[in-house]
């Protein structure tokens, strides 16, 4: 195994749209992307929407299949994999997705339950009680511990998302606009959050439009029409 | 509180659609019990409660034969205790010279006249007669008669060696029993109280204590009669009696046959039918129920299988609404690589206990339904165990069902490169073997046609056969399904030219196609088969009503053999007719005579018999007061048949002379009032009959008969024959059956308009995030209320109506090709003819507005209620 954890070469994904869109129904939302994550790094992907930084965060997370280009992550072929080989990735190398906007809640669950739930399907072993609570107040989400998600605002939920990929031990976080629905403090919780988690060791990449994301990461990657410019 | 609306929002329309399926798994079954139990009830009231007792004789030569035979007894179940009887025929000596017969008789439980009242106590040697008794042996109270008994013996064979029995005094004159029905208690001894076929007078009885019958020794009969319990009994439980009965006449057999030294003197005859099969009403009883029965689970069959269908695509329809309730859950689940199976193992205990819950309440829905509506509230416990059990196997199945809704779901929420082909390139598939299914439905229809009755047996009435009409409503609807489906996707961008909110509407309808055609298809399902169930039961009672009125002729038909004196009014609604048979070239014919001055005003043909009313074809044969003649001076005839051919000249060969009846045939119809076989009929004037015929069988028919009219015929002494009831002739057969069978099926209709306001409920719950987002945006353009309210009643409506139209097409249409098909009687005329349900049709078409109204209501709520905010971000 060597520090490259995900490396990306040639990546391309084209969407066909159905029929009744009409003519040029064609997307290409990546096209001919390469890059490399050295571990332990915050890379931010950059760009405006439509640029396909949330297709190239589901690519790399094995949430979808490439038209062309090969994808490796903890030197795993990802394009290659089938479907219950990718549901296996996912479950066992401990990448953490959080889509956009915090769709990785269950809302009638408290936070405390959601954070919970992560560590045991990642099958974290030690004294989980405690560790849900040491996230949660590391993310200084004690006070909401005990809320159903469905009552806490979009940035509290979006803070409790990323407390639940924390405790789940996750090696590498994929993270789709991370700060988007939050004010100025709480964007700067989970920055540093995150930098916190790459200091120990995780990969982090964050797709973002945020100036502060894209300036406290290692690298940045920006991408226009799908192609990568940076 | 979050929770609880988490889980009730996701598994309420699994549970409602359980609790369908429940209700149509266990209510059929409880539905034949309660078809059965009312058939059951229904041929007990009819019967005397002695032809459906058992009547055990007591062997008196054997030594405490009378215990054994309680203890043979003792085992028969749902039986009142014995009731101990006697008999013995003696000869007494009459004023006139001769000695004449007398029977005496004794049963527990005689009452006096129709009442409940006990005979008079009678001590020994002392004897009651009836007032018309007494007045033929002409003696008075205190009369002593002495009486002689014959005996016969194995060793005399019929000889008879008479012997003094003991003197009798005739202690009481009791009224005379009524005939007219003779009362529950004397039903049994009806020999000894109605007037013989002929007409004379029952043989002289009197009825004595049991103490004056044992003063007779061996020399008596002494029967055990076992009646059944008087409260209802259900088929299962006659059933039981009836093995019972078989069990104590193997047991009899077993205790006493070969040692009964001779066949008691005066012993019912009933009594010598005990060693050989058994006969008595109560098999006769069973027979008639377990038919009726047989019908109605016959014609229920493709019901249930129907009903099932649509109902779990209800359930999938309710699963798949589920998943996209919880797709939160299974996107989270799927990204961190949960497989399919444990997510839907998460939602198991929810979803089972669900549908538990569903199947018990939708099976006790079931129950109720039955024990308020069906024909009986008599269910057979069996019958209870066997719906509880089917409705627990629709939860178990249902449970699977949906979880593996919920794990093809979780397959594929994450997996971006899935296309969903499968119902696309499906369907018409579906609609190919759906059509192939009514064919073959269709020819198996047509080949072994429906349920064939004859008199009480069943016969045919195969799954395939008698589904033909729900199969082809079914086939019909998803072909045209298929076509809507393109044709809507292909109208999207129609409906530019249309007002704001009704192009709202429109577009809604047509841009997302695969709900409008679930829309359609079960509206159509709803409207095709409740008018189908109408179509059907209608067409039953109807053809009851045509069978009966040719069969009988008029309303009552009465054999008569002398002149009666009838009322006026009366006389104004009857006329006369003969019958008779006859031969054509050696093959029988009827010969039915008529009297043209009164025949078309009593009698009834329906409209497809002929071009020509009743009156005209009457008019053919004879003008009245004229002998119908034609121009070569025969006798004119209408022919019923396919024999004869208008313009034949036709000689039939006479009963009881050499002289033949040469006719000419001025008509030919297929089916004519009286004709009650398949045997070609020959209908002429009456005295043209009468004058050819030495003994022709006179009939006289009557429209609208006041009730007891035969009885006064009776009273008045007249001799009457055979009796025929328009509205009962047909009862004792399975028509009960057939009308109970289609009842059914309106409850089907009324399922699947059920099942269609499931699914436009699914469409309302399915679009209402999306309604309440664009509805936070529109409210600002100017898209009031009003607006809202237009687009509603547009996108309800035109699905709804779609689907009326459609169904009552097909269903019709269906419905209009099996009818023929499906007559009971296919050879007893005229044939079953297909009529339009026109109420029904109209209730239908005034249906569509009001649900159309409803659903607006609905889809209007749905989108109003809610915070705008929360709806902008789809969390609502």
């Amino acid at each position: 195994m060597n520090d490259t954890v995900i490396t990306c070469t040639g990546l391309t994904r084209r969407f066909v749209m159905p029929r009744r869109g009409g003519a040029g129904s064609d997307v290409l939302a990546l096209d001919d992307v390469s890059l490399q994550v050295p571990r332990g790094q915050l890379v931010a992907l950059a760009g405006p929407s439509g640029s396909g930084k949330s297709t190239l965060l589901a690519l790399i997370g094995a949430l979808d299949w490439p038209t062309a280009g090969t994808i490796t992550v903890n030197d795993f072929d990802v394009a290659a994999m089938s479907r219950r080989a990718r549901r296996a990735f996912r479950r066992r190398w401990a990448i953490s997705m959080m889509p956009q906007p915090a769709d990785n809640l269950l809302l009638a669950s408290t936070g405390r339950e959601n954070v919970l739930l992560a560590a045991k399907q990642r099958r974290v072993r030690g004294n989980l009680q405690e560790k849900a609570d040491e996230v949660l107040a590391r993310m200084q989400l004690t006070s909401f511990a005990h809320q159903p998600c469905a009552v806490m605002s979009g940035g509290e939920q979006q803070r409790i998302a990323l407390a639940s990929c924390l405790l789940g031990a996750a090696a590498v976080i994929l993270a789709d606009e991370p700060t988007g629905a939050l004010d100025r403090t709480g964007a700067a919780t989970v920055i540093d959050a995150l930098a916190a988690a790459t200091a120990g060791g995780v990969t982090v990449v964050v797709a973002t439009h945020d100036p502060n994301v894209v300036a406290a990461a290692d690298t940045v990657i920006r991408l226009d029409h799908g192609r990568r410019v940076e | 509180m979050h929770r609880l609306r988490r889980s009730l929002s996701g598994v309420a329309p699994v549970g409602f659609a359980v609790l369908l399926a429940a209700f149509c798994a266990g209510g059929t079954e409880l539905y034949v019990s309660a078809t059965a139990s009312a058939a059951t009830g229904q041929q007990f009231a009819e019967a005397c409660p002695s032809d459906a007792a058992l009547l055990v004789p007591v062997p008196l030569p054997i030594e405490g034969s009378r215990a054994q035979v309680e203890q043979i007894v003792g085992a028969i179940p749902h039986v009142q205790p014995p009731r101990l009887g006697g008999q013995v025929r003696v000869s007494v000596p009459h004023p006139s010279g001769p000695e004449v017969p007398l029977r005496l008789i004794q049963l527990d439980g005689l009452t006096l006249a129709g009442g409940t009242d006990p005979l008079p106590e009678l001590g020994p040697g002392e004897m009651a007669m009836t007032e018309t008794n007494a007045a033929q042996m002409r003696v008075e109270v205190g009369a002593i008669l002495t009486t002689e008994v014959s005996t016969r013996t194995v060793n005399t064979g019929f000889g008879t060696d008479p012997v003094p029995g003991p003197d009798l005094r005739l202690a009481r004159i009791i009224p005379d029993v009524p005939t007219a029905p003779v009362p529950v208690a004397w039903c049994g001894l009806a020999s000894l109280v109605l007037p013989t076929v002929a007409g004379d007078l029952p043989p002289v009885s009197a009825v004595v204590s049991p103490e004056t019958m044992a003063m007779f020794g061996q020399n008596r009969a002494e029967f055990l009669e076992m009646r059944l319990v008087q409260r209802p009994l259900t088929l299962t439980e006659a059933k039981e009696t009836l093995a019972g009965y078989r069990a104590a006449m193997a047991a009899w057999n077993a205790a006493f046959a070969g040692e009964l030294p001779a066949q008691p003197n005066g012993f019912p005859d009933r009594i010598g039918e005990l060693p050989g099969d058994l006969a008595v009403g109560l098999a006769q009883i069973v027979g008639r129920a377990d038919g009726v029965a047989t019908t109605v689970q016959r014609s229920l069959a493709p019901v249930r299988v129907t009903s099932l269908v649509a109902v779990f695509g209800v359930l999938l329809a309710s699963a798949v609404l589920l998943a996209r309730e919880r797709r939160r859950e299974l996107r989270l689940l799927g990204i961190r690589g949960v497989s399919p199976l444990r997510v839907a193992w998460r939602m198991a205990p929810e979803i089972t206990v669900t549908a538990l819950l569903a199947a018990v309440a939708g099976c006790a829905l079931a129950w109720g339904v039955v024990a308020a509506f069906a024909p009986s509230s008599l269910l057979e416990p069996a019958a209870l165990a066997r719906g509880w059990l089917l409705a627990a196997a629709v939860a178990v199945v249902s449970v699977l069902a949906v979880l593996a809704a919920v794990a093809v779901a979780a397959n594929h929420v994450v997996d971006r490169a899935t296309h969903r082909t499968f119902a696309r390139f499906a369907l018409p598939f579906v609609a190919l073997a759906l059509c192939g299914l009514a064919l073959w439905s269709y020819r198996r229809l047509d080949a072994k046609g429906g349920i064939r009755t004859f008199g009480v047996e069943v016969r045919g009435g195969e799954l395939l056969a008698l589904g033909f009409p729900l199969f082809a409503l079914l086939a019909g609807t998803v072909v045209a399904c298929t076509v809507i489906g393109p044709l809507a996707a292909a109208a999207r961008h129609s409906g530019s030219r249309l007002p704001r909110a009704m192009r709202l509407g429109w577009r809604r309808v047509v841009l997302e196609a695969g709900p409008t055609v679930a829309t359609v298809a079960a509206v159509a399902l709803a409207a095709g088969s409740f008018v189908a169930a109408s179509a059907l039961s209608e067409g039953a009672r109807r053809q009851l009503v045509d069978k009966a009125d040719v069969y009988v002729g008029s309303d009552l038909a009465v054999n008569i053999y002398d002149d009666p004196n009838l009322p006026a009014d009366v006389a104004a609604r009857s006329t006369f007719v003969l019958t008779a048979d006859g031969k054509v070239d050696g093959k029988p014919v009827d010969l039915y005579g008529i009297d043209p001055a009164t025949f078309a005003g009593v009698a009834r043909l329906r409209d497809d018999a002929s071009s020509r009313s009743l009156a005209e074809l009457v008019g053919l044969i004879g003008q009245v007061g004229q002998v119908g003649q034609v121009a070569r001076g025969l006798p004119a005839a209408l022919a019923v048949g396919r024999t004869f051919a208008a313009g034949d000249t036709v000689s039939v060969a006479l009963p009881g002379t050499d002289v033949p009846l040469v006719v000419q045939v001025v008509g030919t119809v297929p089916f004519f009032p009286g004709k009650a076989t398949n045997i070609d009929e020959l209908v002429m004037q009456y005295t043209v009959v009468d004058a050819a015929l030495p003994f022709p069988q006179r009939q006289l028919l009557v429209r609208d008969p006041p009730p007891g009219l035969v009885q006064s015929l009776r009273d008045d002494g007249v001799r009457v024959g055979v009796v025929l009831d328009a509205a009962t002739t047909f009862d004792a057969s399975s028509f009960s059956g057939l009308r109970w069978a289609y009842l059914p099926l309106r409850v089907l209709g009324l399922l699947f308009a059920i099942v269609a306001a499931a699914v436009q409920f699914l469409v309302v719950a399915a679009r209402r995030v999306t309604r309440r987002a664009a509805q936070a945006i529109q409210q600002r353009t100017g898209f009031g209320r009003r607006s809202l309210w237009v687009a509603a009643v547009t996108e309800a409506v035109v699905p709804l109506a779609v689907g009326a139209a459609l169904g009552l097409g097909v269903g019709l249409y269906a419905v209009g090709v099996a009818v023929p098909l499906l007559d009971p009687m296919p050879l007893l005329a005229p044939r079953a003819r297909f009529l339009v349900p026109w109420p029904t049709v109209l209730g239908i078409v005034l249906a569509v507005p009001l649900w159309a109204a409803v659903t607006a209501a609905l889809i209007v709520r749905s989108t109003t209620t809610g915070d705008p905010m929360r709806a902008l971000r789809g969390e609502q």
